[in-house]
């Protein structure tokens, strides 16, 4: 049996298309049947662009409770992950501008645990991405991007920042006819080449360690690289100081975006979207940071090229807790708690409609956090290790693992009427 | 193939697009990733793959022998050492602009006159077919270019004046001897790399049915098919891909552009790419046999095959609409087909029934002198363009900071890129000059729309 589904979009586009009724996990969309019917979904929202958020019932969703205490709970979680990122990005700040005031041994070890301090915040908000939210996509009329790609791209050419082992002189630090400030460090970033990547947590973090050469250790860049003398450590300062004020604006705005007080913010716009929507971006997000981004780009492509370069916190061996705070970030969504805070989940919500699969997801979920614990640390060693190597075995189950629970969330999805169209699940 | 434009204006409607412009392959996202994300209907395994491929396409190769073991190969000489140093995010390269002084985004083939054994064009002798303007530590690099501007100050038939710049390569360096007297060159900046599975799979019978060499519909539009050699196969096979459709699959892409713009060898092409004449070249050591494996080789073709089509923006918007209605009336939609289907033919299931909206008939068009580059590429001849789908056209600027249009982005903008038009695309050039102003304001909203 055929039946007609709508796929909304941010734009007021609203697609019509056939899928076969009663399988959902595989849907099947013939696009020569697909027919523009009019107005949708939220148009005109972001200034007229675009959203990624593909998903919707063919029927109007009719949930068994009121899914706004669930909805409610997430833009609470979201404000408080953010205002704990930008407040740790905060301290961070201070660590680095101490650190440049007295730069030695000790202030740089503080500035490091600041860095390593401020990461488990962000890292949980990743979760708030892929439906062109504020972190993806500016609130403004024109189509610019969110900031995403400034605060945490990767992989990092860190070349193109700063010397590196056999290249002494390379990088925006050692060309001297340019003045370093915030806008000529944005000029370069991802100019060229997308590890062209000058801005971010990524940048700070080779700033702070260097590049990591040891087996069983991080990177040891020396705190005499920001001594007070010499203009090539000058410029390093004047370098790191500028990441350090950029992070903390993005992550400003980004707390401010999710402020509901607000009535302009995308917050207070998020809390009047029709349920149905807002669920569909909840569960976007997780199955596509789930499924693509932490499964897919940042642990299979590094297991299957062997690098380091593929390793995401390679300069600080951090990489471990980028994949537990992720995942605690999908927990934190389908839960809907932060920290000791707890409010009502998607767990909820599901279990009124279907106990058996609430049930199995937490069960997928925690399993994905078990066999993510269970990868040796650190991970480059686990990397270099040979191939069906115990260490490499683990990492597998975890892969296994984390696809399975991104599966979970689109057979979530399709139990509360929503079709999660993201790619791997 | 055009018979159906007899039709006037009903026809116009049937032209419109309905449906997403990548068929089940479309994300709708229209940031500074674009061009970059997998198609939604990947499986996890599918998903890993194309996650590699990413990486791949995003590796910087390095000089071999190198720690970074399977990574290693780079030239001896080369373009860039990276896929997305051309085709960055997956978009557009462009010429220099101002203060650039290298080819960062495009390259220079060249050839002499005639045609070598495969029925390619012939080498340069002491170069090859492509300007190598780079080369790894101890190997000269081939040599290098400029290129310059001349304006050509004109008007639309309403007096509103426009410029369009005439690009003159002018040779800096040439290191391998003195450049024949018949040389023959042709610009060529990198295309988008989304969307190509579909295009692959568009069935050879389709091709063949659009094609009107002789013009027997006497609608002054012709369409050819390129034949060109398969370096996979080994045969003659229809040429799809290139701004020539020089080459017919995206597996032949990946290894041709390997080879030629990294120094990449592989199974299909096993030798580097270094003339007879260029000893260093050929003495530089190897990053394996090949440098690019087999597996590489399958998951790097597999990512181009599968990158997402970005989604049409505001498809209901009226000026966009009126823009796309005169995009048939001007027959730009005769060559720029909007609707192209596949079957289910291809290897790969993801790309069986779609239908989709590349906006080109991939096939060879005569576009006049102006636009000619007089080089035959196997059987297109020098005045021949493969026609380029506009998918994602109007996300370009988002994606790679600039709007500059046609193979070797002399185009400042899409008007400029209309009025280059010649040979059998003069007359909708024509009517696009001669348009009333909003009329042309209309047709430039829907090509920023796609």
């Amino acid at each position: 049996m055929r039946t007609s589904i709508k796929l909304w979009t941010a734009l007021g586009i609203a697609i019509s298309l056939p899928v076969a009724h009663g399988q959902p996990s595989t849907p099947s969309i013939t696009a020569s049947t697909l027919a523009f019917v009019g107005e949708g979904g939220e148009g005109g929202e972001a200034g007229g662009v675009l959203s990624s958020y593909q998903l919707d019932p063919f029927t109007p969703s009719t949930f068994k409770i009121d899914p706004q205490p669930v909805i409610l709970s997430y833009i609470t979680l979201v404000a408080k992950t953010y205002s704990a990122a930008y407040l740790s990005a905060l301290t961070l700040q201070r660590a680095i501008d101490a650190m440049l005031e007295n730069p030695n041994s000790a202030t740089l070890a503080r500035a490091r645990r600041a860095w390593l301090a401020a990461r488990p915040a962000y890292l949980q908000s990743e979760a708030f991405r892929y439906y062109e939210g504020p972190i993806d996509q500016a609130a403004s009329a024109t189509q610019q991007a969110g900031p995403e790609p400034r605060l945490n791209a990767w992989p990092l050419n860190e070349a193109v920042i700063d010397a590196v082992r056999g290249a002494p002189s390379s990088g925006l630090i050692h060309q001297l006819d340019i003045p370093i400030s915030r806008a000529s460090i944005l000029r370069l970033d991802q100019a060229q080449d997308e590890a062209d990547v000058t801005t971010g947590y990524h940048a700070i973090e080779f700033l702070l360690w260097g590049q990591d050469f040891n087996r069983d250790g991080p990177g040891t860049r020396p705190a005499s690289d920001f001594a007070l003398d010499g203009a090539v450590n000058s410029r390093r300062r004047t370098y790191l100081f500028e990441l350090s004020r950029l992070l903390v604006d993005d992550l400003k705005t980004l707390n401010d975006a999710w402020r509901i007080s607000d009535r302009q913010s995308y917050a207070a716009r998020f809390s009047t979207l029709a349920p149905v929507e807002a669920i569909g971006r909840m569960l976007a997000g997780l199955a596509m940071l789930t499924a693509e981004e932490l499964t897919s780009e940042r642990l299979t492509v590094a297991l299957d090229s062997g690098s380091q370069e593929d390793e995401h916190s390679c300069f600080s061996d951090n990489t471990h807790n980028d994949f537990k705070y992720d995942l605690r970030g999908v927990r934190n969504v389908y839960l809907g708690e932060y920290g000791s805070w707890r409010g009502t989940g998607l767990s909820a919500l599901l279990r009124a409609h279907d106990a058996q699969l609430d049930r199995e997801l937490l069960g997928l979920l925690s399993q994905a956090e078990k066999a993510l614990d269970a990868i040796p640390q650190p991970f480059d060693q686990m990397l270099a290790s040979p191939a069906g190597s115990p260490q490499r075995e683990k990492a597998e189950v975890a892969v296994q693992a984390l696809y399975a629970l991104a599966a979970g969330f689109k057979r979530g999805g399709a139990a509360l009427g929503i079709l999660v169209i993201a790619p791997g699940v | 193939m055009c018979a159906l434009l007899g039709l006037g204006l009903p026809l116009a409607r049937a032209q419109v697009q309905a449906g997403p412009a990548g068929g089940a392959l479309t994300q709708a996202v229209a940031n500074r990733q674009a061009f970059t994300l997998p198609a939604p209907t990947l499986s996890a395994l599918q998903l890993r793959d194309f996650a590699f491929g990413n990486r791949l396409f995003n590796t910087n190769w390095v000089v071999a022998p190198a720690s970074a073991d399977g990574f290693d190969g780079l030239g001896p000489t080369f373009n860039r050492n990276s896929c997305s140093g051309c085709h960055l995010r997956d978009g557009r390269g462009r010429p220099p602009i101002a203060g650039e002084t290298t080819l960062d985004s495009m390259l220079v083939r060249m050839s002499i006159p005639g045609r070598a054994a495969h029925g390619e064009p012939k080498p340069v002798p002491g170069y090859g077919l492509q300007l190598n303007d780079r080369a790894i530590p101890g190997v000269r690099a081939e040599g290098a270019v400029q290129i310059s501007y001349v304006e050509m100050p004109s008007n639309y038939a309403d007096g509103e004046p426009y410029s369009l710049r005439r690009p003159q390569v002018e040779w800096l360096q040439a290191n391998f001897g003195d450049l024949p007297d018949n040389l023959l060159i042709s610009a060529r900046v990198a295309p988008m790399v989304f969307g190509l599975g579909l295009l692959e799979a568009i069935p050879a019978s389709d091709l063949r049915k659009r094609a009107d060499p002789q013009d027997r519909d006497n609608d002054g539009i012709s369409g050819r098919i390129n034949r060109v050699y398969d370096v996979i196969s080994g045969k003659t096979a229809i040429g799809r891909f290139g701004w020539k459709a020089n080459v017919p699959s995206l597996e032949a892409q990946v290894v041709s552009a390997a080879q030629g713009d990294i120094g990449l060898t592989s199974v299909p092409i096993p030798v580097e790419n270094c003339a007879p004449e260029q000893s260093a070249c050929r003495a530089a050591l190897s990053g394996g046999t090949p440098e690019l494996d087999e597996s590489f080789v399958r998951r790097l073709t597999f990512y181009n095959q599968v990158l997402a089509v970005p989604a049409r923006r505001a498809p209901s918007d009226a000026q966009a609409l009126h823009g796309e209605q005169l995009f048939a009336r001007f027959q730009c939609a005769s060559c720029h087909s909007p609707t192209q289907t596949t079957d289910d033919q291809h290897p790969l299931t993801l790309l069986h029934q779609q239908t989709f909206h590349p906006y080109t008939d991939l096939l060879l068009h005569d576009m006049g002198e102006a636009l000619s580059d007089q080089r035959p590429d196997f059987k297109a001849s020098g005045r021949e363009w493969r026609t380029p789908p506009l998918w994602g056209l109007g996300l370009v600027k988002q994606v790679n900071d600039h709007e500059l249009l046609l193979h070797d982005g002399r185009a400042r903008g899409f008007a400029e890129a209309i009025l280059w038009h010649g040979g059998e695309a003069e007359k909708s050039a024509e009517q696009f000059r001669s348009a009333p102003k909003s009329e042309r304001d209309a047709l430039l909203a829907f090509l920023r729309s796609l």
